[in-house]
């Protein structure tokens, strides 16, 4: 295989292994991956290394610009060679990441990429991003990208009890004030009259046991 | 002359406008007005509606089967004339807290008795 070089991708048909398996980058192999054995030719590991780093702070939102114009002057990288690099190795981590890893396992993942004729050393490195012990901090970051309604960021209360007003005069009803901060930064200020705070409790009660038992299911039916 | 204070009312240009035209009114209204303004911030939750999803993917991440928990609360004020329907996400954890909370609430309104 690897004296086909280069061109190996492009022999069979894009994404599907050997093994028949579609590859985790997708039936369409993207073009700046398909671009990476050629791109990393006689790249040092000690190169490629520095790179990955920042591409890992790349996906950790970090800003990493001035740190990419230092290392495309100290390893002597054309900003194009650089730029197609790190397209290269963002998408190939990013849609690694996208999957869990129970779904992608560490040898089908580094099966896929020696397919792809990238150097047994470095598809080492990359394997050490997906699956060691950066991946918890890595799916944290990625769970808040994906699209949600607002959480709740603060939830104060205060249960008061009318005693006499100078609208009605109130029998000794307690009830319940919410202020409740969500992550959007929107806060809510509210009243909970007694009664619909036993709804409310009774509801969120259901929810956990509705939720607890979807769970269970998803653990015996759903697997990949 | 006031001593140095924080200013607790931000000096917007909204500010500036609306305190012109509390001064422009006739004062014997005044008391009324607030009321007015008291029963707008007054709110109450009128309705509680919820939604258990199984999340499966989203832009970030695929394969999932992440439980998540849509809490909806309909706050009103007095007038009853408009329904906010504030949307909350829980997972199962946040749901967990949550209810933790309200039961502290309950213990609450259970020594009142």
């Amino acid at each position: 295989m690897s004296a086909v070089g280069a061109a190996a991708p492009y022999l069979h048909h894009p994404g599907v292994s050997h093994s028949g398996q579609v590859s985790f980058l997708g039936a369409q192999l993207p073009p700046e991956v398909a671009a990476m054995p050629r791109l990393l030719g006689d790249l040092d590991r000690g190169t490629f290394r520095k790179l990955l780093k920042l591409v890992v702070s790349g996906l950790q939102g970090e800003d990493c610009r001035e740190a990419v114009q230092r290392l495309g002057i100290t390893a002597h990288l054309s900003e194009e060679r650089l730029g197609a690099l790190l397209a290269g190795t963002h998408t190939l981590l990013q849609q690694a990441l996208r999957l869990p890893p129970a779904s992608l396992k560490p040898d089908t993942f580094k099966d896929q990429l020696q397919e792809l004729c990238i150097p047994q050393d470095l598809v080492m490195d990359l394997a050490s991003v997906v699956f060691g012990s950066q991946r918890p901090l890595l799916d944290a970051v990625a769970r808040q990208q994906g699209a949600c309604l607002p959480h709740v960021a603060n939830f104060r209360w205060r249960v008061d009890v009318a005693i006499s007003t100078s609208a009605l005069a109130r029998s000794l009803q307690p009830s319940v004030l919410m202020q409740l901060t969500l992550s959007n930064g929107s806060a809510h200020h509210f009243e909970v009259p007694t009664v619909k705070f036993q709804e409310l409790r009774y509801s969120v009660a259901l929810m956990l046991k509705e939720m607890a038992d979807l769970e269970k299911k998803c653990e015996h039916k759903l697997q990949d | 002359m006031a001593a140095s204070a924080a200013l607790i009312l931000r000096e917007s240009p909204s500010m500036k406008k609306a305190v012109s035209l509390i001064n422009a009114i006739d004062i014997g209204r005044f008391p009324r007005l607030l009321t007015r303004i008291l029963q707008k911030l007054h709110l109450k939750l009128e309705t509680v509606g919820w939604q258990l999803n199984l999340q499966m993917a989203h832009s970030a991440q695929a394969k999932l089967k992440s439980p998540q928990a849509v809490l909806q609360l309909g706050v009103s004020n007095e007038d009853s004339k408009s329904l906010e329907k504030v949307l909350v996400e829980f997972n199962h954890k946040e749901l967990f807290d949550f209810y933790n909370k309200l039961e502290t609430i309950q213990a609450q309104l259970d020594s009142l008795t």
